[in-house]
């Protein structure tokens, strides 16, 4: 159960997330809604744990590699699909071998030997989410994962988080499909006075 | 006409009055000469270059190399004169037409240095060449230069007169300066040949002591050399012809005489009457 | 332009005769710049890697620090080193002095601060990204350090040969503590010097050349370490 208490992101004068409550039983699937610059991504990187708070306190956040973030614009790392989702599967302490699966669940599989460095922004966050979902995590957190993708990305994707077993939280502007049970919105936020 | 068109020409003539071809003094380029490490180190040319420069205003640039590099920049021309300390090598450069002639200007000399324990027991020897001999029969550590410098030459010349070089494991070569070779030699307790001026330099940083020394054959005496013009057109050798004149001259002989180092006289004017 | 003739002449002529003494300092280089690099490694890989990617208080200090001592001329570097390990020296009594291991104490000093130097610019230039996504896959602190640094393996590798070159090309640290004794601590460099020193330049230049040779292979292995394992 992660549970958030009027948290609240601010860098100096910028309010990055507003004071925000929020509750999340295992197995939920929440999707955070709201335009840009609203705090979506800030939210997810504070679930993360890669974002300290300003204030406000996270309970229940799980160890480290249970709760996996994709980013909105994902890196990955020197090599080829195949080596990324290799890399999340050692950390895992899962074989190797497993990787094509993952990518063919994402519909990447063609991809998996291919130089990381010729891949569209569709195909690198397909190979993310495979990364991501190899690893095994308790929480999956995806920020805004349908952003420039194709109608079969859209499709594996979707594909893939109805199957995840997890937490699922997704940040986006708008609801397209998503497989989620519950809304939290983020209004767009007064400007900062201090 | 703009600002800068109308300076452009009284620019042009100022720049042309500053100095073409005639209007400069015959000694016009410093004279350049090719000296050894030792002779700069001494520190003789820093008190001895001004007093000439005062009396011709000819000015003097120095560099200085090992024996052989000196040689060397005469004989390629990028010096006017060379200041050596190397008989055998200033008599075959003259016999190859790079200078015009070869004239005595002082003399030093060298000594054997060692541990004050003196395992060779070379301590007061009267032959240089017979000290040697001892201590390489006492297998005693040894460092060379090796290098092809004057000392090194004189080194070699000794050995000859001592019937030969052999080897042994305490001999060591640096093929670098004096300086860094008597440290070797004071890291290892070794002994050396060093020139007297390095040694007066030196001695206080080390743990030697001098042994060896008074043998005529250690006498270390010092040839200047005027670069055939030919060799280096464009060079001084008015200039370099006026400094060979000064330095052999009785003031600048008498300058050389009063040269000190540590309170003692360091060079000795004239030839070394070998 | 007949020297440059004379000394690939003799380059030539040195590696089919096998002069044993331009070898033998070929060898002694090769060795304690090898040895220099590798120790220096240990301390400013994860110092530099630190410094740019932890970005700790103070990171500013250390990176200035770090850049002041690229500054300082090697045989200044030899100076100090020649104080502690002489004779007289506080550390006199091990017999360092003039021994191929005072000459790599003395690169080491002269190699540490380049190679954090490079290795912070690298890290530091990293994109925070990088490291969230190994973290958020559940690396621990050392294993993303590690994967960051994999990432810019490339400057890593330009690093460890600028750093390399540095400690081969260097002539003052090897002369001064190391004694260019001839078949023991004479380095490449110092044999070039005293080459240059008795006039022989065209074997100094073909001694030079042959350095040049070595570093191709070298630069070539570096290279395939760079593109790494396809893993």
């Amino acid at each position: 159960m992660i549970s958030a208490h009027d948290i609240s992101v601010r860098f100096g004068d910028v309010v990055a997330l507003p004071p925000t409550t929020l509750e999340l039983e295992p197995g939920a699937k929440l999707c955070v809604r709201g335009p840009n610059g609203s705090g979506k991504s800030t939210l997810l990187r504070v679930l993360a744990g890669l974002q300290p708070l300003s204030e406000g306190r996270v309970e229940g956040l799980v160890a480290r590699g249970h709760c996996v973030l994709v980013h909105q614009r994902p890196h990955l790392f020197r090599g080829t699909p195949r080596s990324n989702v290799a890399y999340a599967l050692r950390l895992a302490g899962r074989p190797a071998n497993e990787a094509l699966g993952w990518l063919e669940r994402l519909g990447a599989g063609h991809l998996a030997d291919r130089s990381v460095a010729g891949l569209s922004g569709g195909e690198r966050r397909r190979v993310a989410i495979a990364r991501a979902l190899a690893r095994g995590p308790e929480v999956l957190l995806l920020d805004e994962p349908f952003a420039g993708l194709d109608e079969p990305g859209r499709i594996a994707v979707c594909a893939a988080a109805e199957h995840f077993a997890g937490t699922l939280v997704v940040a986006a502007p708008d609801l397209d499909g998503i497989p989620v049970t519950r809304l939290h919105d983020l209004g767009p936020h007064a400007q900062p006075a201090g | 006409m703009s600002v800068a068109k109308r300076l452009c020409l009284p620019l042009m003539l100022v720049l042309a009055a500053c100095g073409g071809p005639a209007d400069k003094p015959p000694a016009r380029e410093p004279v350049v000469m090719a000296t050894t490490t030792s002779t700069n180190d001494s520190g003789l040319l820093e008190a001895l270059m001004p007093q000439f420069e005062k009396a011709t205003g000819v000015k003097v640039r120095w560099v200085s190399v090992g024996t052989g590099q000196a040689l060397k920049l005469g004989e390629k021309g990028d010096a006017d004169v060379v200041l050596v300390h190397d008989r055998a090598k200033e008599d075959a450069f003259v016999a190859a037409g790079h200078a015009t002639a070869r004239r005595d200007v002082m003399w030093n000399d060298f000594l054997i240095v060692g541990p004050e324990a003196d395992p060779a027991q070379v301590n007061g020897e009267a032959s240089a060449a017979a000290a040697l001999r001892k201590i390489a029969a006492a297998k005693a550590p040894f460092v060379s230069r090796a290098d092809d410098s004057g000392t090194h030459s004189r080194e070699k010349a000794l050995w000859k007169a001592a019937g030969g070089k052999p080897t042994w494991e305490g001999f060591a070569e640096t093929g670098q300066a004096m300086g860094l070779t008597l440290l070797v030699a004071h890291e290892r307790q070794g002994y050396t040949l060093v020139d007297r001026g390095t040694w007066l330099a030196f001695r206080k940083k080390v743990d030697l002591v001098a042994l060896v020394e008074g043998d005529g054959a250690l006498r270390n005496p010092y040839g200047i050399l005027p670069v055939a013009p030919a060799r280096r057109p464009g060079g001084n050798p008015e200039g370099a012809r006026r400094l060979v004149e000064w330095i052999t001259s009785p003031a600048g002989q008498a300058a050389i005489g009063a040269f000190t180092v540590d309170g003692a006289p360091l060079f000795h004017p004239g030839s070394a009457g070998d | 332009m007949e020297l440059l003739g004379e000394g690939f002449a003799k380059a030539w002529q040195l590696v089919t005769s096998g002069d044993p003494v331009v070898f033998h300092a070929l060898g002694v280089s090769l060795l304690c710049s090898l040895c220099s690099l590798a120790l220096a490694a240990v301390l400013a890989v994860p110092y530099g890697a630190w410094l740019g990617l932890a970005r700790p208080r103070g990171a500013s200090l250390h990176v200035f620090l770090l850049r002041v001592g690229l500054s300082i001329p090697t045989v200044v570097i030899g100076l100090v080193v020649y104080a502690f390990f002489t004779r007289r020296g506080l550390l006199g009594h091990l017999h360092l002095f003039h021994t191929k291991a005072a000459i790599v104490i003395g690169q080491t000093l002269l190699a540490f601060p380049l190679l954090a130097s490079l290795v912070h610019g690298a890290s530091a230039s990293l994109d925070p990204i990088v490291a969230e996504s190994a973290r958020t896959l559940g690396a621990t602190r050392l294993g993303t350090a590690a994967r960051c640094l994999s990432e810019v393996r490339p400057a890593l590798l330009t690093a460890a040969l600028a750093t390399l070159g540095r400690c081969l090309t260097e002539v003052g640290i090897a002369v001064m503590v190391g004694g260019a004794i001839l078949m023991d601590t004479r380095t490449l460099t110092a044999h070039v010097q005293g080459e240059v020193s008795r006039g022989s330049f065209g074997s100094a230049l073909a001694a030079g050349l042959l350095l040049l040779a070595v570093a191709v292979p070298l630069t070539l292995l570096g290279m395939r370490f760079e593109r790494g394992r396809r893993a």
